[in-house]
Parts: structure tokens; sequence; C-alpha cells
């Protein structure tokens, strides 16, 4: 037992010296002005002085650098795209037939009779409907068709629409504002 | 000299409570360099004293360093005091130096530089000596374990606080600690005979810390 303790003592006093002996002060290895200079040449390199920082995040430094990079190709892109829609949006390559230039007000519906259809046929079929030609033709060859009634509803317009496309001679027939 | 221009040479007073390195990082997470200046000589010595435990190349030292606090500019805003800035600090050094290390190696450049930097001690033959004796024989260690043995020994850190440093169980830190403690033993056996050294103030406490 005697025996055990002396073996318990000596590990304890081993223990306390190695303990003390990593306690040691050491000379340092490296000089903390020069690495402090390397630092903060590092995190600005145009201003190794330390001093107040203007006012920014640690740590978004690079990711703000590349959401501005972004933000300005993003920017030039978008200004590009904009300007070709300004270009295309002032000269049109081409016209549809529901968007004529210069279209009067009142036209309810827009047709283009075959080049074999007679105009006094032509004038007879919209007499009928009671329908008259207020604009046209235009470069596609279409009529602007108006009701003699003003105030033509959607269901009067259609009904029109329908006996026009029943009509022989008739190329195209459609309402204002797009297939109905 | 006069007096007043004494104290205006005298360099931005060392923080020393955790309220206090809070409040640094708090500051540098604003961007204010001033601070991290601040922070930076409060930890350098004990980072280089931690770090020379894992390698005698002063450059890797300082890269380490460097390296760290690269860091703690970029992430003081993302501490929340769950742990203390010194484990918080320590843990990112750990972590850079196990990346540079592993790119460097942790050989020392040339041997004799060792021996060379344990210097300037109060008793030259007996202190250096012992030093001298104790760093080869933490050469003989694994990087965890020299690191486990500086932080518990050297530093004065808890073993929780070892364990959160390098984001490891308890019983890890232990048994890096029983095993460096049996290596030790068999290239330092006369460690115990050699000639007294001073109580450094750390040396003596958390005498029970490894003993489960």
């Amino acid at each position: 037992m005697k025996h055990d303790a002396d073996d318990d003592a000596t590990d304890l006093a081993w223990r306390r010296a190695l303990r003390q002996a990593l306690a040691e002060p050491q000379p340092p290895l490296t000089d903390a002005n020069a690495g402090l200079k390397r630092l903060m040449r590092r995190i600005d390199p145009g201003d190794a002085a330390p001093a107040m920082a203007p006012a920014r995040r640690p740590g978004h430094g690079p990711l703000v650098g590349w959401l501005a990079a972004a933000v300005v190709v993003e920017a030039v892109g978008l200004s590009v795209l904009g300007a070709g829609l300004l270009w295309r949006d002032a000269s049109p390559a081409y016209q549809t037939l529901s968007a004529p230039a210069g279209e009067p007000a009142g036209v309810a519906l827009r047709i283009v009779p075959a080049p074999a259809l007679r105009a006094d046929e032509l004038q007879a079929l919209l007499r009928g409907l009671d329908l008259q030609i207020v604009s046209g033709p235009n470069a596609a060859g279409a009529y602007g068709l108006a009701l003699s009634s003003r105030a033509a509803s959607e269901q009067q317009v259609a009904a029109k629409v329908a006996a026009l496309r029943a009509a022989p001679g008739m190329r195209l027939v459609e309402p204002v504002g797009g297939p109905r | 000299m006069p007096l007043l221009s004494l104290i205006r040479a005298r360099p931005a007073a060392v923080p020393q409570g955790d309220a206090d390195e809070a409040a640094l990082l708090h500051r540098i997470a604003l961007g204010e360099r001033a601070a991290l200046e601040s922070l930076y000589r409060g930890y350098h010595r004990r980072l280089d004293r931690f770090l020379a435990r894992l390698t005698r190349r002063a450059d890797v030292v300082e890269e380490v360093i460097n390296d760290t606090f690269w860091i703690v500019w970029q992430k003081a805003g993302d501490f929340r005091g769950d742990s203390r800035v010194s484990t918080w600090i320590l843990g990112i050094a750990w972590r850079c130096a196990l990346k540079t290390l592993r790119e460097h190696g942790d050989e020392p450049a040339d041997p004799a530089d060792a021996a060379d930097a344990l210097h300037a001690l109060d008793d030259p033959h007996a202190r250096h000596e012992l030093a001298d004796w104790v760093a080869k024989g933490m050469r003989r260690l694994t990087a965890e374990q020299r690191a486990t043995m500086e932080l518990a020994y050297g530093a004065g850190h808890s073993l929780d606080e070892v364990a959160q440093i390098m984001d490891c169980e308890l019983s890890t830190v232990k048994a890096r600690m029983f095993h460096a403690r049996a290596k030790l033993r068999q290239v330092l056996p006369m460690l115990a005979g050699m000639p007294a050294v001073r109580h450094s103030g750390r040396a003596g406490r958390q005498e029970n810390d490894d003993e489960a």
C-alpha cells in the first residue's frame, strides 16, 4: 500500500511539474505590430493605417462587391433591353389587323373581303347587316366596319361577325379586340 | 517628457473582461478598425503561444493569427455570446491552424529555432533547460494532443472550454490529455526532479480538471 501511495505522490508531483512547465511564459514567435500591419493591409489594401473605418458591415466585403457588380451588369442589361423595346415600339416592323394606325372611333369589326367580291355585292351584304365601312382599306386590305346603331352590344357584334363569316367572299372577319 | 505626452503615448488599453471583449466585437461588427486593433493586441500573445505549440514556424504562426482576425473582422456580428469571447476566438484559431498545418505541415522549418525562441527566463540554466525539455517532449505529441495540453495546462482553460474550442466531446479532451501525459511521461520521466519553477498564477489551479 505504501508503494501505491508513493506512486500516486510521484505521479501527482510529475503532473504538477508538467503543468508548471507548460504554464511558463514564453517569448513570442511573431511580432504583433508587423502582424497587425499586415492584417490592416488585408482588410483595406488602400489604407493600412488602423483607424475608424467608414460605416460598413464586416463580413460582407467581398459579397457586397460581387452584388454591386451584379447590380451594375443587371442595370446595363435592362438598359439595353429597354432601349431595344423602345426602338421596337417607335418603329414597328409590322401592323396587325387588330390595331391599325389611325383607325377612327366606333369601329366594331374588321373584314378582309376576297378580291373576287365585287363592290356592289359587298355593299349589299353590309347594308343587309346594318353595317357601314368607316375605314380602310389599309395596307392589308382590311376595312373597319361600324354598326349603324352606336350602342351595339357585344352580342350584336358577335351576331354580325357570325353572319359575315357565313357569307361568301369573306377572307377574314374579326371583332375589334380580338376573336370572340 | 511631459506627463501628458507620456499618457497619450501609451497604447490603447487592452480589455480585461469578457464584457469588454464582447463590446469590442460589437464595435468590430460596425466596422471599427480601432476596436479590431485593440482585440488583436489583447490576443496576440496568447494566440502566438498557443500556435507556437503547434508549429515553430513563425511565418505559419503569423499566417494563422492573420487568418483568425480576418475571420473575426468578417464574423464579429455573428457572435451571440453563447460562449466566452476567448473560447470563440481560440476556436477560430484552432480551425485556421488545422487548415494551415495541413497545407504547410507542422514540423519546424529548422529544429534549432525551437531552442532559440525559448530564452529570457529568470534562471537561464534551469528554466531554459526545463522549457526546452518540455517543448521537445510536446513535439512527440499529435497536434490535437499538443493543443489540448497547451489550452488546459498552458492557458488554463477548463476542460469544457477546451472541448468548445476544439469542437469535440469532453471525453475526447480527457482521452487526449491521458494519452498526452502517458507519452510525455515516457520522454520526460525526470520532469518532477527538475529545479523548481516559479508559479505563474495559472499553474497549480484546476489541478483536478483532468483527474476524471
